[in-house]
């Protein structure tokens, strides 16, 4: 299923505002001037992913975070009724960005019972980058197994402050 | 049919079969390498597909690819020499031979793999190097248990040396010197000993404090990662993926090795080959090898080759090993397999039982940071106890829960959609914005794993034969009888009661529970009805074990057959008994023994 780009917005500016909104619900101030080209472009990967397992919920999202911003869209799913593919995408955009894995729709759907959902061991990964530039790894204060960073070297040694790695993750 | 023809030919290129013809190749003999797998030179291609792996263990970024449709027309059109995946052995259909390479009869499963490439299961080992023990080589006489093997520790010292240097070991002597440990005088490491984890420091600053030293010390590991620049290759810089990748080859790999060999004229290197039958004249001399040659791409077998030579070495694995010997009928000649007057052959299977255990402990430790593991409790590696129960080592894991949850990724989920999975979020609270972060702070930073592994006594019944079941090619597949005996049990109770101690005395909490899905691989102790889950080693020993008799083993104290006097046999298969050591610095130090006896018996 092929989606046309949302209106006449540019797609990337879109994803990054999205990642903005997605980075508030984590209760990380941050707005698009704060987030460097990497982080910029990982978020567009995480949403180009989106879009590709699941394009329909990808636009409602896309164009949602428009109409009503993202930080409501994503307070639905502690509303009564049913979940909406909407917040249930968010909820897949979050983890995606959190872990760097995409789960289908088993992991994150309510009308499963928390015991049996899956546990995302085995869910895909993005890509090489989704993977090392995985929050995950930031609030851990850990290295990303495999992966090289600036965070490697000096295992014996305490690591340096969340607060400190988010920033960075932010603005590397 | 193509025929070849060298001084010795060599099956598997794994570490035991690239030491040797290292040391061959260098004193001018000709060797004919025959591997199963296909060669594998792009080591950034293969981190990639590590990296993009949501399975992160043993395996992964080498082929074949785990094949899951077993099934003749499966196998068939699949075109796969095969080989097992540690995911096999936890799956629901662990059992079913139309689902798995390993034929499992049980009654419980066999945990560990092997890789089928060049390099063999080299490729992805954490490069943990240490000796075993003087009495780990005398079991019968100190402990009334088993059997002794036919040489000393002393007998193999000055091979470890050698082993160590090939391997590149960084470690410390006067803290390997234990349990009657000695090493020659003057004797260092070739590297120094690597750094150590923040949780090895607290665990060894607490450990001592609460336990009073009761229990005894944690310990670096001697490992075959370089603590500086060695050998052509450069020093860890702490990616945690040993096994089954190292990005910048820091760990000893044997494929880097083998790609420096290819410059010797004198090397045949023969991959996707497999070797199916060796071949035997009137009076038990080996004539010949004859293997399929495979294409690499589409797996459609190309053409038959047979290789000759002076002397035959086959360094497989524990499992490979004894399949090819007993695929060896000869026309019926050798019925039951060649080497095999004992019946020895594929008997006396044994691994390192992983009884992995996980919790939290009450400061933040910092995991997820370094390699894998560096360093361990080796109190119970030898004692009076091992009359009646079986010896263990405690590796200290710094990769968290990731081993047996699959954290950070699992605890991060729970939090977000509110599941435990984990088991650490009991109230399956939803959080979100500073809290949820914070709560994974908190928790991913205090994760600790212990695993004990287990010494595994060596069972008759426990073996390798051949399946009715076969691979792409038409070969048979290997079939497993496994099972724990009271003296294995009797040594995870006695694991289990450590564990506990440990946990108690750090003031952390354990959260080991058993994975019910998890069904081969999870036991009842039939003495204290604990649900018991266990992972492997890849630690695969026994099935063809060296002796000092011809009517109850495989081969000699010099890896020669008892029954070909031109058919050697290495690797952790030839062990009597498996100890506690992990395996490969051993299976080195011989290699490197037996390329020396090969040289002194035909030159060089």
């Amino acid at each position: 299923m092929s989606i046309a780009p949302v209106g006449e917005l540019d797609k990337r500016h879109l994803f990054v505002e999205a990642g903005v909104a997605l980075l508030r619900h984590l209760g990380i101030e941050a707005n698009s001037r704060d987030l460097g080209p990497e982080t910029s472009a990982f978020l567009h990967e995480a949403f180009e992913r989106a879009q590709q397992d699941n394009p329909k919920a990808a636009l409602h999202l896309a164009q949602s975070l428009i109409k009503s911003g993202a930080y409501s869209l994503l307070g639905e799913r502690d509303s009564s009724g049913p979940q909406s593919e909407v917040a249930l995408l968010a909820t897949a955009v979050i983890a995606y960005l959190v872990t760097g894995r995409w789960g289908d729709a088993a992991t994150f759907d309510e009308s499963v019972s928390p015991a049996d959902r899956s546990p995302m061991v085995h869910a895909s990964i993005g890509s090489d980058r989704s993977y090392g530039k995985a929050l995950v790894w930031v609030f851990a204060q850990a290295t990303p197994v495999g992966v090289s960073t600036s965070f490697s070297t000096r295992w014996s040694e305490p690591p340096i402050q969340v607060r400190e790695r988010l920033s960075h993750w932010l603005h590397e | 049919m193509t025929e070849l023809i060298a001084d010795v030919a060599i099956v598997g290129s794994g570490i035991a079969g690239t030491l040797i013809a290292s040391k061959l190749l260098k004193h001018g003999l000709s060797v004919i390498l025959v591997e199963a797998g296909r060669d594998n030179e792009a080591r950034q291609q293969d981190v990639s597909t590590y990296l993009v792996s949501a399975f992160k263990g043993p395996g992964v970024p080498y082929p074949p690819e785990r094949n899951r449709d077993w099934t003749e027309a499966g196998a068939q059109n699949a075109r796969v020499i095969g080989r097992p995946s540690v995911l096999d052995a936890s799956a629901k259909e662990w059992s079913d031979p139309d689902r798995n390479y390993l034929d499992q009869r049980g009654p419980q499963a066999f945990a560990s793999s092997y890789e089928r490439t060049v390099g063999g299961t080299g490729r992805t080992w954490l490069g943990v190097a240490l000796r075993l023990l003087p009495s780990d080589f005398r079991m019968r006489s100190r402990f009334d248990r088993f059997v002794d093997w036919p040489l000393s520790y002393d007998d193999l010292t000055p091979w470890y040396e050698q082993a160590e240097m090939a391997l590149g070991v960084a470690g410390c002597t006067r803290t390997q010197a234990y349990a009657g440990v000695s090493f020659s005088d003057g004797y260092e490491y070739p590297n120094p000993a690597g750094e150590i984890s923040y949780l090895d420091k607290y665990m060894q600053h607490h450990f001592a404090e609460t336990l009073g030293g009761r229990t005894g010390t944690i310990t670096a590991t001697p490992s075959a990662r370089n603590s500086r620049y060695f050998d052509g290759r450069s020093p860890c810089i702490g990616h945690g993926s040993c096994i089954p990748i190292c990005p910048v080859n820091a760990r000893y790999d044997p494929a880097s090795t083998l790609q420096n060999l290819k410059r010797y004229r004198t090397l045949d290197l023969r991959t996707c080959c497999v070797a199916h039958e060796i071949q035997i004249d009137s009076v038990g001399r080996i004539t010949g090898i004859e293997a399929i040659e495979y294409d690499a791409s589409s797996g459609h077998p190309n053409r038959r080759v047979r290789i000759e030579a002076r002397r035959y070495v086959v360094a497989a694995n524990g499992i490979e090993s004894p399949r090819l010997l007993l695929m060896s009928r000869n026309g019926g000649r050798s019925a039951n397999g060649i080497a095999n007057s004992s019946g020895a052959v594929g008997r006396y299977l044994m691994d390192h039982p992983n009884i992995v255990t996980w919790g939290l402990l009450p400061e933040a430790v910092y995991p997820y940071r370094g390699p894998h593991s560096t360093s361990g409790l080796e109190s119970f590696r030898d004692g009076e106890f091992r009359h009646n129960s079986a010896a263990f080592r405690v590796e200290i894991g710094n990769s968290g829960w990731g081993y047996p949850v699959g954290d950070p990724f699992i605890t991060a989920v729970d939090f977000l959609i509110g599941s435990d999975h984990s088991g650490l979020n009991p109230e399956r609270k939803r959080l979100s914005g500073e809290e949820y972060w914070q709560r994974l702070n908190y928790f991913l930073t205090r994760q600790v794993y212990l695993g004990f592994e287990i010494e595994q006594a060596p069972i008759w019944d426990n073996r390798v034969v051949l399946s009715e079941y076969f691979d792409g090619l038409g070969l048979q597949r290997p079939r497993i009888h496994y099972a724990f005996d009271d003296y294995t049990f009797a040594g995870i109770r006695h694991a289990r009661e450590v564990c506990r101690s440990i946990f108690a005395g750090l003031g952390g909490r354990e959260y080991t529970k058993p994975d019910g899905r998890a069904s081969g691989t999870t036991v009842t102790d039939p003495e204290t009805e604990e649900r018991i889950q266990y992972f492997g080693c890849g630690h695969i020993a026994g099935t063809l074990r060296m002796g000092q008799s011809k009517s109850d083993s495989v081969v000699d104290a010099t890896l020669r057959t008892w029954d070909h006097p031109n058919l050697y046999l290495v690797g952790s298969s030839v062990f009597p008994t498996i100890a506690t050591a992990n395996p490969t610095l051993t299976i080195a130090a011989l290699s490197l023994r037996l390329a020396d006896h090969l040289l002194a018996e035909i030159g060089g």
